[in-house]
């Protein structure tokens, strides 16, 4: 294999001994701090991290001072990205500001204003349920309404593609559901209707206004929804992101997935004040990103989706495995390492990797192509 | 010699998965099970019993029926049991629910037009060459979701009804009950054309072989009965569940034939059901457990299988080894770090085969004869392959005999390399390989510099060595897991191996600005690191002893621990050209998980280079201490009164603003009394670190140098102790509104809830004290809880990456598929790059 030097090492090489300097000596170098191949990266990755995490505390911690949010991090955290959870326990986003909004507090607080989801259930102050009249009667808070700057037709708005009749009576909106036979349907419907959103961005429970150490405003969130707050136009796109990684692929793709993982994982560890190296955690999200979707490396992702049957069958649940395999006539190939330990052969990686054969007085393996023979 | 025993001229290349039909049963039975008796009066097996001979034999001295092997050799014979009515396998029952659902009540085809299956069975095939087995699984569960629901056959037009599972094992269709025999009917009209929408290939798996209707019986090599002392025999738990499965399949075929009614057979059936479940699984919701009379579990055909002392990963991965031996570990500063301690006893224990050859004749000879004392020789193999051990009688004809080709079990000797372990293996560098040095003790030595990887400390800690017992693995041990090839870490390219604690202490010492030597005692402090030389000068600095050490060409330049605390321009580690100029040499150089001059050395000048300075530096620190001496007095604990008063003033200021909170106390009042407890500790810091001796102190001198402890170590010892917190809160008042009874009520001051004024020195009052214990308790609590979940997170980890590899283009693979083009995007290997980095 031809060996080719990244630019930026010539460069500083030619900086430190001139332009004219030997640049095999470089190359030695290189060559010297290259991996050997065969080498078991996963199993180191795996192994850098799991040592640190014995390091790691368990508690959440809250994450800007004083402030209320609480974010897991910790083990939990690190657990919960190597899952590939669809609901995290504390999703949140960092929203950033274009110029003109950033600098000024007042804008900025509104704009945080617009991000938070107000749902019905926000200006209710009580609500009566009646089979009788098979009707709902929410009365609202109007000092809340006030505040928020809604209007009753507002409210009304959000009834007319919904299949039930909505009316206003004073404070009180009454909704009717024909259709309704049970008070648990009933409870089912006010259940909904509480749900439903009258502005903000579903999800966003929260926006905390903070300032960073050059006097810019952004706004941290409780609940995220990327893609509606990408939509809005007072957002600097190219900086604002969620810490939901299964929401983020979903949005901006799988590579953008595959950074959040990596800055993810490597924060939680720098938190704390361990020190993984990066090639670690860039292995460990490649692997995760493989096919294109984020798969966890637990039972129903990577590990429970090895080629090996016997390697799958060793992690966990093994007679599903073993039943499943029967029944689809799977074959389990032997060129994994957990098959080739059971049955005591050696391993294809590391010095296991290489192959070697001797003839021995003309005896041994005399095939054309000697090695492929392993694979059936 | 046999060459040919260490060739390998064949493997297994892949291992193929399928269901056995009866028909394969019956052929592979050695043996047709028809009586639930196991043994006659005279004790021998009965034929055609559940310890049937021609099953194969647990008992010496019998010989096996169908191979003719006694108890070593006979591999044991699976038999068979013709059940009188089939039966369902627990496990196949999701699968046979999804069969029958999705195929015709009365003509078998699968519930999907025939337009349809065409294309179906085109992506079904290119997903099987294309995406592999996942893939195609997947397909085949979509269109089984969608057949479910097909309420008429396109085939025939007949209406279709969903059958019902009602869990564990009974389908209902409509109101009536479908027995193991309908289904069993409705399973065998599938047409093999039709199996592979779900899957099946009909040579490997039809879907009637997922009914019991013949069962096999492992052999009884699987399920020994042992022999109690009282001659009475006890059988396994599977021989007891096979006893109960024939004898029930006895009584309903005996009921079966005399025409007994309807409801008796039901009943016999469903116990045969039963007892046929409960042999293959014993944890499932809607079973009942089958027990001993003891009210134990019985252990079932799962239960081997399954968990962490299964068949898999006990058995199979979990390998067993000889040669091994375990002993607590003893610090010894005099041995080498890449050495251990063995005591004589285990090395007299534990040997390795050494071939006899033309060259070691005479050495292994000697070791022949002095078999019972050390250095000597357990056992000789011939090249036969017949073992003998080497005793007083055996010893002279051995000693005749022996010649090449004779392999020699001899004792282990100084320089052998071995592998050593301490558990938990979080990671490589727990098992590493390290020389033999046998010595006269009881206990394992090890240099306190290589502690690190293993985690290792000396407080009761035991750890295991492994005597290689090849060549190959001689030398990978030496050449690859060799603790000198893994001084730095790959985890950060950091050095795990080096200097610590009395090491540091001591080298800063030798190498401190005005450390002089007479010539005598330099000659003295390298005669311990084998450098016997005679010098010339009459007086020495440390630093030019130190730099006698250092590599000749070695240029460095470097920051040090006690530079980024003094400030003190000389204290920046300089060596030009082997020397070094200026500069401390302290924990930031050649400390663990710190020291960038070990880093900077192993990565430019290899392995052996730095694992002798490592060994050399460490000497040295060591002997300087002891010419030296240090040693820690209470009153460099000393701060002065000015300090106190200044602390005091702290805590008061703290007390007073907090009260100004509890005027209007409250959530956001709270955290502010947080942040103020906090800022009395950060306050306290600083008052220390400003009064604290710099000078002449040797406990702030371990604190600069980085050999052990920090300022946060002395905020608790001679500050105060600060906020004790449970859950990320101050301790709660709880329901009688007071911490103790030395509170006022629904008092929410600093000390009231938990703030320690007192420090360890001085000593804490009564109530500070179990304040602290209520808190130091939840951190205990945290960890037990923590090490399972970090450890199932790093099983998980391993076990989804345990296959990625990096090839000879640099990119990392993973089977086929290809995870990185370039492993690390650069190819860089963390531990032998200046971390991930070329630093020119």
């Amino acid at each position: 294999m031809k060996i080719e030097i990244p630019e930026k090492y010539i460069v500083a090489f030619k900086n430190k001994y001139g332009e004219d300097a030997d640049l095999s000596e470089l190359e030695k170098i290189y060559v010297r701090s290259l991996v050997t191949p065969g080498e078991a990266v996963g199993v180191i990755a795996a192994q850098s991290i799991g040592e640190a995490s014995t390091q790691l505390t368990l508690r959440t911690k809250h994450a800007a001072g004083l402030s209320v949010i609480n974010t897991t991090t910790g083990l939990p955290r690190l657990v919960e990205i190597f899952d590939a959870k669809k609901d995290i326990s504390t999703p949140f986003m960092d929203i950033y500001l274009k110029q003109e909004y950033s600098k000024s507090k007042q804008k900025a607080s509104e704009v945080a204003n617009k991000i938070i989801e107000i749902k019905i259930g926000d200006i209710t102050s009580s609500y009566t349920v009646s089979l009788r009249k098979k009707s709902i009667e929410f009365v609202l808070d109007k000092e809340m309404l006030k505040e928020y700057g809604f209007t009753m037709k507002d409210v009304m708005g959000k009834f007319s593609n919904m299949k039930v009749s909505a009316s206003i009576d004073g404070d009180n909106l009454s909704v009717i559901d024909k259709s309704a036979d049970s008070v648990k349907k009933l409870i089912r419907l006010r259940n909904k209707i509480v749900e439903i959103n009258l502005s903000g961005l579903t999800g966003v429970s929260r926006a905390i206004l903070n300032q960073d150490a050059q006097g810019n405003y952004w706004i941290k969130t409780i609940g995220t929804n990327l893609a509606e707050v990408l939509k809005m136009d007072e957002i600097d796109q190219t900086n604002t992101i969620s810490n939901d990684i299964i929401e983020v692929s979903k949005v901006l793709g799988i590579e953008a997935a595959r950074n959040l993982i990596i800055e993810e994982v490597n924060g939680t560890l720098q938190n704390v004040g361990l020190t993984v190296d990066l090639r670690h955690i860039f292995l460990i999200a490649d692997a995760m990103c493989l096919d294109g979707t984020i798969r966890g490396i637990g039972r129903y992702g990577l590990s429970g989706e090895a080629d090996s049957v016997l390697a799958r069958a060793s992690f966990e649940v093994p007679l599903k495995h073993l039943i499943e395999a029967g029944l689809y006539h799977e074959s389990d190939p032997f060129k994994y390492v957990a098959n080739n330990i059971m049955s005591n052969q050696v391993i294809p990686i590391g010095t296991g990797g290489v192959e070697l054969v001797v003839k021995e007085n003309g005896k041994g393996n005399s095939e054309e192509n000697p090695g492929k023979d392993k694979e059936q | 010699m046999k060459l040919d025993s260490n060739f390998v001229f064949s493997k297994i290349a892949a291992l193929e998965f399928g269901i056995m039909s009866p028909k394969m049963i019956q052929k592979m039975s050695a043996v047709s099970i028809t009586s639930s008796e196991l043994y006659d009066i005279d004790g021998f097996p009965v034929d055609g019993g559940l310890s049937d001979l021609r099953m194969g034999v647990t008992d010496p001295g019998l010989t096996c029926k169908t191979c003719g092997n006694t108890i070593r050799d006979c591999p044991g014979h699976f038999g068979h049991l013709e059940l009188a009515r089939p039966v369902f396998n627990l496990k196949t029952v999701p699968y046979v629910y999804n069969l029958v659902n999705s195929t015709c009540n009365s003509c078998g085809r699968i519930l999907i037009s025939d337009e349809h299956l065409k294309k179906l069975s085109e992506d079904i095939i290119s997903a099987d060459i294309n995406e592999g087995n996942k893939k195609k699984i997947k397909l085949i569960k979509a269109l089984i979701k969608h057949a479910k629901n097909v309420t008429i056959c396109p085939f025939c037009r007949t209406k279709q009804k969903k059958v019902k599972l009602e869990k564990p094992y009974t389908f209902i269709d409509g109101d009536q009950k479908l027995t193991p025999i309908d289904i069993l009917n409705r399973l065998e009209k599938i047409k093999d054309s039709d199996l592979q929408f779900f899957g099946l290939d009909p040579d490997y798996s039809r879907p009637e072989w997922l009914v019991i209707s013949i069962l096999a019986v492992p052999p009884i090599t699987i399920r020994p009965s042992i022999t109690l002392e009282n001659g009475q025999r006890s059988e396994d738990d599977l021989t007891h569940k096979l006893t109960d499965i024939v004898r029930t399949n006895q009584r309903l075929a005996e009921n079966i034939r005399s025409g007994a009614p309807e409801i008796i057979i039901d009943e016999l059936w469903d116990l045969l059901q039963y007892h046929i479940t409960t042999f293959i699984s014993n944890g499932s919701a809607q079973v009942p457990v089958a027990r001993h009379k003891s009210n134990k579990k019985l252990k079932t055909l799962e239960d081997r299988i399954k968990g962490k002392e299964g068949r898999f990963r006990g058995s199979a991965l979990g390998k067993r080894v000889n040669y091994s031996a375990r002993s607590v570990i003893s610090p010894d500063s005099f041995l080498r770090f890449d050495e251990v301690g063995v005591p004589i006893k285990i090395a007299k224990e534990v040997t390795y085969p050494e071939y006899v050859t033309d060259l070691n004749i005479d050495r292994l000879k000697v070791l022949v004869k002095n078999f019972n004392s050390y250095p000597g020789a357990n056992y000789v193999i011939t090249p036969d392959n017949i073992k003998r051990k080497i005793t007083e009688t055996t010893v002279n004809n051995i000693l005749d005999e022996i010649k090449t080709g004779y392999i020699v079990e001899r004792h282990i000797k100084d320089g052998d390399i071995i592998l050593f372990n301490r558990q938990p293996s979080l990671h490589r560098l727990s098992i590493m390989g390290h020389r033999v040095k046998v010595l006269p003790y009881k206990t394992l030595g090890i240099n306190p510099a290589s502690t690190l990887p293993y985690n290792a400390d000396f407080d009761g800690d035991e750890m295991n060595i492994h005597v290689l017992q090849n060549e190959e693995a001689l030398a990978e041990a030496d050449m690859i897991i060799n603790i000198k090839n893994n001084i730095v870490s790959p985890r950060h390219g950091l050095p795990l191996i080096g200097a610590a604690q009395d090491y540091v202490s001591g080298c800063a010492l030798l190498t401190s600005k005005d450390t002089e030597f007479e010539k005598e005692s330099a000659e003295f402090l390298l005669s311990n690191i084998g450098m016997v030389t005679d010098l010339k000068k009459k007086k020495y600095s440390g630093r030019e002893i130190f730099s006698m050490i250092l590599p000749e060409d070695l240029n460095f330049e470097s920051q040090s621990n006690t530079y980024k605390i003094t400030k003190d321009d000389d204290s920046i580690v300089r060596i030009k050209n082997g020397k070094l100029i200026s500069g401390v040499i302290d924990a930031a150089t050649i400390g663990r998980e710190s020291g960038s001059l070990l880093q900077f050395l192993f990565v430019r000048y290899g392995s052996e280079v730095t694992a002798k300075f490592i060994d050399q530096a460490n000497k040295l620190g060591l002997m300087s201490l002891f010419s030296m001496g240090m040693s820690v007095n209470i009153r460099d604990f000393d701060i002065p009164k000015a300090a106190y008063t200044e602390i005091e003033k702290v805590v008061n200021d703290g007390e007073k603003s907090v009260a100004e909170l509890l005027k209007d106390y409250d959530d956001i009042a709270e955290a502010k009394i947080l942040s103020i407890a906090n800022r009395i500790r950060i306050k306290v810091r600083n008052i220390i670190d400003a009064y604290i001796d710099k000078k002449n102190n040797n406990v702030e001198s371990m604190i600069t140098t980085g050999a052990k402890g920090s300022i946060t170590n002395l905020i608790p010892t001679i500050g105060l102790v600060g906020q004790q917190m449970l859950r990320d809160v101050r301790i709660s008042n709880g329901f009688s509104d007071r911490l103790t009874s030395h509170f006022k009520k629904k008092d929410n001051g600093l000390i009231a809830r938990g703030f320690i004024v007192s420090n360890y020195r001085d000593g804490l009052n009564p109530v500070e004290y179990f304040l602290h214990a209520a808190s130091s308790r939840e951190g205990l609590m945290d960890n037990v809880i923590r090490t399972p979940i970090s450890g199932y997170m790093q099983r998980r980890l391993s076990s989804a990456l345990q296959d990625l590899k990096v090839t000879e283009d640099l990119s990392v693979r993973l089977g086929n598929s290809i995870v990185q083009f370039k492993y690390g995007e650069d190819g860089l290997d963390v531990s032998a790059s200046d971390k991930g980095d070329l630093k020119l």
